[in-house]
């Protein structure tokens, strides 16, 4: 279990660059087969640029219910949850309606 | 050249404002541009944002810039010359206020001209304290206009290469509403949008930009998504309102309706104008809690 307390490694939960590094961070983790909570102590809002890269993107890696299974968020408030539930839901939707046909 | 200003500078006058300066070719029309404040008799808060981007976007293109106003300016809080002083809007460009009695006025904030990498701390610091002592409400409670407003410092970094905007906000207290203007002088939205969907129109693109997710995997990355987020949270959550105009295009979200509406202008507006109108009568008092999150 891996426990990442954001602000120890970002000021803010707010640019695309902010996002990479909690992004690296869970990837390393999830690629070790290990369980990652995320705690948002001291953090009141995240943009949706932050959960893009952060969270949105680990969707390039890993699957769903992978992360559904084994990344927990702690510490965080109804804007946060509100941020990270709404762009799972519509990136998740949006890929399984991707059809791919070999050209 | 002189450039006289629409008597009434709002939204809807600073067409002819800015036809007069900026010519067909997108260049300013002359080397130097003498602005005469003379007629001015109102100016909206928007209207500050305005003439800040315009001063911004002409001093970038090494364009002489001068200002004429009458020496005696009247101590009337509804002069718009006093309103323009008391913003330091006079200070910022000319290096100091016209009156030595010029204050800020405890319902705006200062004239501020913001860049990316301090917008945060900007936000959390000196907006965020303002409206939170102008609405006497706990900053927590504001955490979701905070975030809004990082959504568009996001999207001016994402589209805009100059990272800087141009800020001013006033609270009317009788109308329980917050007027919040922003503005770049970059290349605008459109051309952005226009990298991935080439045939839209200014306006057909700001439509694009809104939508959820329209991409978030090309680089700005974020098209659509922060613009959503802030479409989401200012109309259907605050039952506020919301203007974009970006190079010819111009989209309006108003609360109440089921769509926005989008249009494209024959003025050029040099980079991009949001105008955040927020109702304060929505704005609610939110007690410290966490909430655990489940998927």
């Amino acid at each position: 279990m891996v426990t990442i307390n954001v602000l120890d490694h970002v000021e803010h939960c707010y640019s695309n660059q902010d996002g990479a590094i909690i992004k690296s961070i869970i990837i390393r983790a999830l690629s070790n087969n290990e369980c990652v909570t995320i705690s948002f102590r001291g953090v009141d809002g995240v943009t949706s640029s932050f959960v893009n890269t952060a969270l949105i993107e680990l969707l390039d890696n890993f699957d769903f219910d992978l992360i559904k299974a084994n990344v927990k968020f702690v510490n965080s408030s109804k804007q946060i949850n509100n941020m990270i539930r709404s762009r799972f839901r519509f990136e998740v939707n949006r890929r399984k309606n991707l059809v791919k046909v070999l050209a | 050249m002189k450039v006289t200003l629409p008597y009434r500078l709002t939204r809807e006058t600073m067409y002819q404002l800015l036809e007069r300066v900026i010519d067909r070719d997108l260049f300013p029309k002359d080397k130097e541009i003498d602005f005469d404040f003379t007629s001015l008799s109102f100016i909206e808060p928007v209207g500050v944002t305005i003439l800040s981007n315009l001063f911004e976007w002409l001093k970038k293109r090494d364009i002489r810039v001068i200002i004429t106003y009458q020496s005696s300016i009247s101590n009337d809080k509804w002069n718009p010359i006093k309103y323009l002083d008391d913003s330091m809007f006079f200070k910022r460009y000319t290096g100091r206020t016209l009156n030595d009695d010029a204050r800020v006025r405890d319902t705006t904030i200062p004239l501020e001209i913001v860049t990316y990498a301090n917008s945060y701390q900007w936000l959390d610091s000196s907006l965020m304290n303002w409206l939170s002592r102008t609405l006497n409400i706990t900053k927590n409670s504001l955490t979701d206009i905070k975030m809004c407003l990082g959504e568009i410092f996001n999207n001016i970094n994402d589209h805009a290469q100059e990272n800087t905007g141009c800020i001013f906000a006033q609270h009317y207290p009788a109308n329980n509403k917050v007027s919040i203007a922003i503005s770049d002088f970059g290349v605008g939205i459109p051309n952005n949008i226009r990298k991935i969907n080439p045939s839209l129109s200014d306006g057909e693109a700001l439509g694009k930009a809104i939508e959820e997710g329209f991409t978030t995997k090309t680089n700005p990355r974020n098209l659509g998504v922060g613009l959503h987020t802030l479409v989401k949270n200012v109309v259907e959550h605050n039952k506020g309102s919301l203007f974009i105009h970006s190079n010819y295009g111009i989209l309006n979200c108003i609360s109440g309706d089921t769509n926005y509406t989008f249009s494209n202008e024959d003025s050029f507006y040099p980079g991009t104008l949001i105008e955040i109108n927020l109702r304060t009568d929505t704005i609610f008092e939110i007690e410290e809690v966490e909430e655990e999150f489940e998927w």
